[in-house]
């Protein structure tokens, strides 16, 4: 521990070197206190020297070390980033949860393929010692994708072993991070709808009586002495009160996990019920305790309806996981050529994940609940084949689409304890592949899937966001609730969601939901949880009654909403798939830009009007990508990267020594007029060093617009295969007058180091990109960088009046 | 249905207890005469049927609802008949299918942007022939030697009170943009009886140095370029001199003919702005079609010094509308779940979309960041490259986000400029099959939609203007988007004295069409959009409203599904205006 203490003494000294050569400190939004492991978190791994990269970032030298909750990377020098820090527990670019990794890739060295590119395997089982891992690529499940390069570095094959170890849960007892957000792991936490008192309130609100003339009643499966078990159920649950004990048990006893229906909510302006359950036996038994069952709903309608039974696909799990899996695949990439390749045939691809149509299977049977219910006022039982899955994922959007208290903040939070957490959704078998040991589960066994992950809860998001998008003013909260959401479920920290159901909770001694979110979110990232539209919907008419804000006001207010039913009206959530990837995403754009408008606006119609009920909702930075807080914009980037140029490695130093130090010295000494023209020197600068590495990134001539490396692919394979063109490549003749103007022409040409291939290592299947112009064969990144650099310190006098 | 009209009075209004039998209280237009009035007429939608009547006028055919007694709802389908590309029989009239009472005896109406309306009638007491007859007289007036309803109407129309054809002014315009006291640029016309070139605007704008060359050297830049659409100004930013320029293809023909004067010509477009070392020009073609147009006479850019060549790999005009076909296709009368994707991959709309969006993002970077100036050219230059030049001088110049400055970006780089709305569109012509037709205007306002879903904020109009302009873009009721070129339409037929502009109606309701949410100040950056694929969606508000299964605001009445859809967002907006303007009158 003294020597790990010392390294994070270490860590920071760099940093407060680079501070102190910029003129310009660091704004407070860039200060982040470093994350500090968990109390238990030991680490068991670690390697020195190594190269590292998140998803599109570029790669940074440092050290990394694996615990068995993490794989966290410490950077010789801290790279700033304009992004609040969103997680309290876990770095979005430099920790990577172990139970979020859904593929680790490896590349093994081999001795006869010298100067062949490595092959990217998939690692499912130990390294032996006699095999040497070069690169490691981590492929998350929040579509992030992880690269480290290892050739620098010793115990190589340990780490992916330690990867591939811990990625995979074990008991909850040993998972460090479960509960690790909580006191004492949550053990005393209440789960909400495991009492009498919830099942009670809910009744109420859904105003139906909860004294002895109530058609339901509220039974303890525990206490009455049943014979049968109801897995996954709560301890209270809610029933017809014209089932008597007998006939409970018949149902106990065959319906699948004796998960028989049992009410979820009731229609507050009519007399339609809605129930959940698993399938049952196909046995002689069967009719009559049907019969029953469907009598005693019968009952409770006041009209004597009989209750509509909607059968569920039986495949729905294994069809998740299959889809995530292609949906994956299809958006975690982590280069322009990939990028590149993936536009073509973009809408093809994305259909062939089948993901989009089982967003669309759930949205159509939501609809058809909601007509049975609504337009017919029917109760509804939806029948699934253990109850626990695309079940509570339909029941959970019809109560969201029927009653507005499940649109608030509050209401969603209540809806997911209720249907999620206490009827006992696996997330812990869905999410993090860890199998219910339990010798007494009669479920199938489950096929050899290529991932362990079968996301209902992801789906369920989805289905949210498509309502979210369409009806926006009708949530209090915004979508980035739900991608933290789904974040979080990833960690391992919430004791329900890493436990298969609240039996588990209870041996295991851990206990606690998601809830609340500020627990493990900061503050920076939590106030963009609020939806500013329907904020502004309220302030708008406090102004027009001229009375403070109601939150409960009814101003555009629906009561139903239904789910979109046509295909072309469900898009990819973008906003989650794609927030990692820059190329995809705009500087200044999207839906960021126009809630920014929005809240801008109401400022001013706020002074208009003379009321201080509107706050600023938002803060942001000036530049920002419409995926913020999750991605940079593509080409703005801090000051600090100036502090890359300093990283020179012992091998390169006797090729560069001379020329490196004439620069640091020359530069050191060029006098600055004023801190504009400063700024605009260094920023330019920065400029330059990123087109460069970015060239070096995508083996490509320097980019400099977002879309510049797919531009320049297409563009000079048109140009390869026309040669009766004559027009020359637009970026080739920006070289030019560099070139001429160097003073050395005898230099040697800089070669690429190692690190800068991380970024290029080829995988299975992955496009080669065009090779480099014959012209510009003895051209290397790094060369044009020095000498522009050079150029900057010889002309200073022109560059600022360019400026 | 839109919710077009005068200031007198909603269109479509009246009080039920003055209904007669045998004629429709509707508020018609100015000259918008009553001509047939068909009843027992069953509309076929993807809802159901639709039992009601028709009526036809000069210039729309109007559906009610109804059950054939005396009461009829709300009228529910509004179809002006410009917007009619053919009209349709089915069945014959036979004894033995009167008696059987079949539904196959009606007609259909195909629409020019791809909507589909199915009738049927009584064979036994309809008088089919009549209603056919009379909606192909006045749905292609010009196919019947009738005058256009937008003459028409104008005729009987009282003035009102703004006057779209003065909002833009080509001389005003480049004032705006510094030219008068500019030394480098001169606006000239040579043009100004439209005997240089046909299809250009009475004034453009070059560089002095060619044009202190002479006239002489003018005409010889006119005869190397297809149609004597010469290189010349679309707009400028004063501050670093970059330009955009846009021409038609050079006549180099199969001998790769050069030009001296061409060239001569371009290098003083590239000199008239100091940061430019070379004068980027961007050929909207496919390589291989600028190839194959040097059969026909024309070309491109071969080996020019300091003029580097880009092909943008954008497809022209019969590509172009079967890609919208499919894409239609894929999308009413209903959304096919297996084949939508694949579909809309192989309609290859959004792929076109995309290419027209990289081009325009090009053109921005090489005038804004690298401070080069560009020339932009298609075939004949008043398709693709319309579309280019607009695109990219919305994400330049926020003036043109402005509901003003758009008028002036399509008055200026679509009219005057000679993109053939007549031709493309059809107007009052039954040929439906011609091969000049093309939806380049609306791929241009799909462009511009995706462009708005990226910066809403930076766009003081909304999607109702475009999909207004749209409608209105068939309809025919206004003179602005009529005939092929500035000369035919302001020197030959007089549109600006004999039909009304739609710039008029669009300021006199701007209400409509404002986003309160635009501050001018705030949004004169340029904006980079991101032309990526996977950030393209379907214009669903536009292309899809006729199919009741889509989730839109801009559905058609008569085919609403059980629920009602609220557009909140608009409510939204409407409470900040009207909240504007009561907190405007508590400060007077």
């Amino acid at each position: 521990m003294s020597n790990f203490t010392s390294f994070v003494d270490y860590a920071e000294k760099p940093h407060v070197a680079a501070t102190s050569q910029t003129p310009i400190p660091p704004s407070p939004l860039n200060e982040k206190r470093p994350i500090p492991l968990f109390p238990n978190e030991i680490s068991s791994s670690s390697c020195d020297d190594v190269s590292f990269s998140m998803q599109f970032g570029e790669s940074e030298q440092g050290h990394v070390i694996c615990t068995k909750v993490r794989l966290r990377f410490y950077p010789a020098v801290v790279k700033e980033r304009n992004l609040p820090q969103r997680s309290k527990f876990f770095d979005d670019f430099y920790d990577v949860p172990l139970t979020a990794i859904a593929r680790i890739e490896v590349a093994i060295v081999k001795g006869n393929s010298k100067g062949k590119a490595d092959k990217f395997q998939r690692l499912e089982t130990s390294l032996s010692t006699m095999e040497t891992v070069s690169i490691i690529r981590l492929i998350l499940k929040d579509v992030r994708v992880v690269t480290i390069d290892l050739r620098r570095s010793q115990n190589a094959n340990i780490l992916a072993n330690q990867i591939l170890y811990f990625s995979k849960s074990g008991p909850i007892e040993k998972m460090t991070q479960v509960g690790a957000a909580m006191e004492e792991r949550g053990v005393k936490a209440k789960t909400a709808f495991n009492s009498y008192e919830a099942w009670r309130s809910e009744l109420q609100r859904c105003q139906q009586k909860t004294d002895s003339t109530s058609v339901w009643k509220i039974v303890a499966l525990n206490k009455e002495g049943f014979n049968y078990a109801a897995q996954g159920y709560p301890v209270y649950v809610v029933v017809s009160n014209f089932l008597d004990r007998v006939d409970i048990e018949r149902q106990l006893q065959h319906y699948k996990q004796g998960r028989f229906p049992i009410w979820v909510w009731s229609r507050a302006n009519g007399h339609s019920a809605l129930f959940v359950s698993a399938d049952h036996e196909n046995n002689i038994a069967m009719p009559a305790i049907l019969a029953k069952m469907q009598e005693s709903i019968t009952r409770c309608h006041p009209n004597n309806e009989k209750p509509h039974v909607i059968k569920l696909d039986v495949d729905f799990v294994s069809n998740v996981g299959k889809a995530f899996d292609n949906l994956l695949s299809l958006c975690a990439i982590d280069s322009y050529e990939q990028y590149v390749t993936l536009q073509n045939g973009w809408n093809t691809k994305l259909s062939r994940t089948g993901w989009l149509h089982l967003v669309k299977l759930c949205l159509q049977t939501t609809y058809q609940t909601i007509q049975w219910i609504v337009d017919r006022d029917r109760s509804v039982i939806l029948q699934e084949d253990e109850g626990s899955d695309m079940s509570i994922i339909v029941a959970s959007l019809t109560q969201m689409c029927c009653d507005p208290f499940y649109r608030t903040t509050t209401g969603l939070q209540q809806l997911i304890e209720k249907m999620w957490i206490a009827l006992g959704h696996p997330f812990g078998e869905r999410l993090l592949g860890r199998t219910d040991d339990d010798p007494s589960r009669r479920g199938k066994p489950q096929n050899k899937m290529r991932t362990d992950v079968m996301p209902t809860w992801l789906l369920f998001l989805d289905c949210v966001s498509q309502l979210h998008r369409i009806y926006t003013f009708e949530f209090t909260f915004s979508p980035h609730v739900l991608i933290a959401l789904w974040d979080l479920s990833l960690t391992g920290m919430v004791p329900s969601m890493a436990c298969n159901n609240l039996e588990e909770q209870l041996l295991a001694k851990v206990g606690g939901g998601p809830f609340p979110l500020d627990r493990y979110f900061e503050k920076s990232y939590s106030k963009l949880f609020g939806n500013i539209w329907h904020d502004a919907v309220l302030f708008m008419e406090s102004i027009k009654k001229n009375q403070p804000v109601c939150a409960h006001s009814k101003f555009l207010q629906c009561e139903f909403i239904r789910p979109p039913t046509s295909f072309c009206d469900i898009q990819l959530w973008s906003e989650c798939y794609l927030r990692w990837i820059p190329p995809a995403n705009g500087k200044n754009s999207g839906k960021l830009g126009e809630e920014l408008s929005l809240d801008e606006k109401m400022i001013e119609m706020a002074k208009k009007w003379n009321s201080s009920e509107w706050k600023m909702h938002l803060d942001l930075p000036e530049e920002y990508s419409s995926a913020y807080p999750y991605s940079i914009p593509e080409i703005s980037r801090p000051i600090m990267d100036l502090n890359d140029f300093d990283m020179i490695r012992p091998d390169d130093f006797d090729a560069m020594s001379m020329n490196s130090s004439i620069n640091s010295y020359s530069f050191v000494n060029t006098p600055v007029r004023n801190n504009t023209t400063t700024e605009s020197i260094f920023d330019h600068s920065t400029l330059e060093k990123r087109n460069r590495r970015a060239a070096a990134t995508i083996g490509s001539e320097s980019p400099v617009i977002q879309m510049r490396p797919k531009e320049q692919i297409v563009g000079y394979s048109k140009y390869a295969f026309d040669d009766s063109l004559s027009p020359r490549p637009h970026s080739r003749t920006v070289e030019t007058p560099i070139l001429k103007n160097s003073p050395s022409p005898s230099y040697t040409p800089f070669h690429p180091t190692p690190v800068h291939r991380s970024n290029t290592v080829r995988a299975d299947n992955r496009p080669i990109p065009p090779p480099r112009p014959q012209g510009l064969g003895t051209l290397t990144p790094s060369r044009p960088e020095i000498r522009a650099h050079r150029d900057d310190i010889e002309s200073p006098t022109i560059r600022v009046t360019r400026f | 249905m839109d919710d077009r009209g005068n200031n007198s009075g909603e269109v479509g209004e009246f009080a039920s207890s003055s209904m007669i039998q045998e004629s429709i209280d509707l508020k018609l237009l100015a000259a918008e005469s009553l001509i047939w009035t068909e009843k027992n007429v069953t509309y076929f939608g993807p809802l159901g049927k639709f039992p009601g009547k028709i009526v036809i006028t000069r210039y729309r055919m109007v559906f009610l609802v109804g059950d054939g007694g005396k009461m009829y709802e709300q009228w529910k389908l509004d179809i002006p008949l410009g917007q009619v590309s053919r009209i349709e029989k089915v069945g014959r009239k036979t004894t033995s299918v009167a008696k059987r009472g079949d539904d196959n005896y009606g007609f259909t109406i195909y629409c020019k942007d791809y909507r589909v309306y199915r009738f049927t009638c009584n064979p036994a007491s309809s008088d089919r022939k009549n209603v056919c007859d009379s909606l192909n007289r006045y749905a292609f007036p010009l196919s019947h030697n009738l005058p256009m309803f937008a003459s028409v109407h104008a005729a009987e129309t009282p003035r009102l009170m703004k006057d779209g054809w003065k909002i833009y002014s080509a001389e005003k315009e480049y004032e705006r943009l510094g030219i008068p006291n500019s030394r480098l640029w001169k606006e000239v016309d040579i043009n100004k009886d439209y005997k240089f070139s046909e299809t250009y605007p009475r004034t453009f704008v070059i560089p002095t140095v060619s044009w202190e060359e002479g006239k002489p050297f003018v005409k010889k830049l006119g005869e190397f370029r297809s149609k004597e659409r010469i290189p010349v100004l679309s707009w400028i930013n004063q501050t670093t001199l970059a330009s955009i320029s846009r021409c038609s293809q050079p006549m180099t023909g199969i001998s790769g003919k050069r030009s001296a004067e061409d060239e001569r010509h371009l290098t003083n477009i590239m000199n008239a702005n100091a940061n430019c070392r070379e004068l980027l020009i961007l050929d909207a073609r496919p390589a291989v079609n600028a190839k194959l147009n040097k059969a026909k006479g024309g070309g491109y850019e071969e080996n020019y010094v300091n003029a580097p060549l880009t092909f943008l790999n954008i497809h022209n005009i019969h590509v172009v509308r079967d890609s919208l076909k499919r894409l239609l296709a894929a999308l009413i009368p209903r959304v096919d779940e297996k084949g939508y994707y694949k579909a809309l991959d192989e309609s290859k709309w959004l792929n076109h979309v995309q290419s027209i969006l990289e081009g325009a993002v090009k053109a921005v970077f090489n005038v804004d960041t690298e401070k080069q100036s560009v020339l932009i050219h298609c075939s004949d230059g008043w398709d693709r490259t319309a579309q280019l030049t607009s695109l990219a001088m919305i994400q330049l110049d926020s003036y043109y986000r402005t509901i003003e400055g758009f008028i002036v970006l399509i008055e200026k780089e679509w009219c005057s400029f000679g993109h053939k709305f007549g031709e493309r569109i059809g107007h009052g012509d039954d040929n439906y099959s011609d091969g000049e037709r093309s939806p380049v205007f609306v791929q241009f306002c799909d462009c511009l939609w995706q462009i708005m879903r990226q910066f809403p904020w930076a766009f003081e109009f909304t999607q109702e203007l475009l999909i207004c302009m749209l409608d209105e873009l068939y309809a025919c009721r206004y003179g602005t988007f009529l005939y092929n070129s500035e000369k035919i339409r302001l020197k030959d037929k007089k549109c600006d004295e004999t039909t009304i502009s739609f710039w008029s109606y669009v300021l006199e309701n701007k209400k409509k069409f404002r986003n309160p949410m635009f501050k001018h100040g705030k949004s004169n950056k340029v904006i980079n959009v991101n032309p990526s694929l996977c950030g393209l969606h379907v214009w669903i508000d536009y292309y899809a409203r006729s199919n009741p299964y889509v989730v839109t605001p801009n559905h058609e009445d008569v085919q609403q599904p059980g629920a009602q859809f609220v557009d909140e967002k608009k409510q939204l907006l409407d409470e900040i205006m009207a909240l504007d303007d009561a907190a405007q009158k508590l400060t007077a």
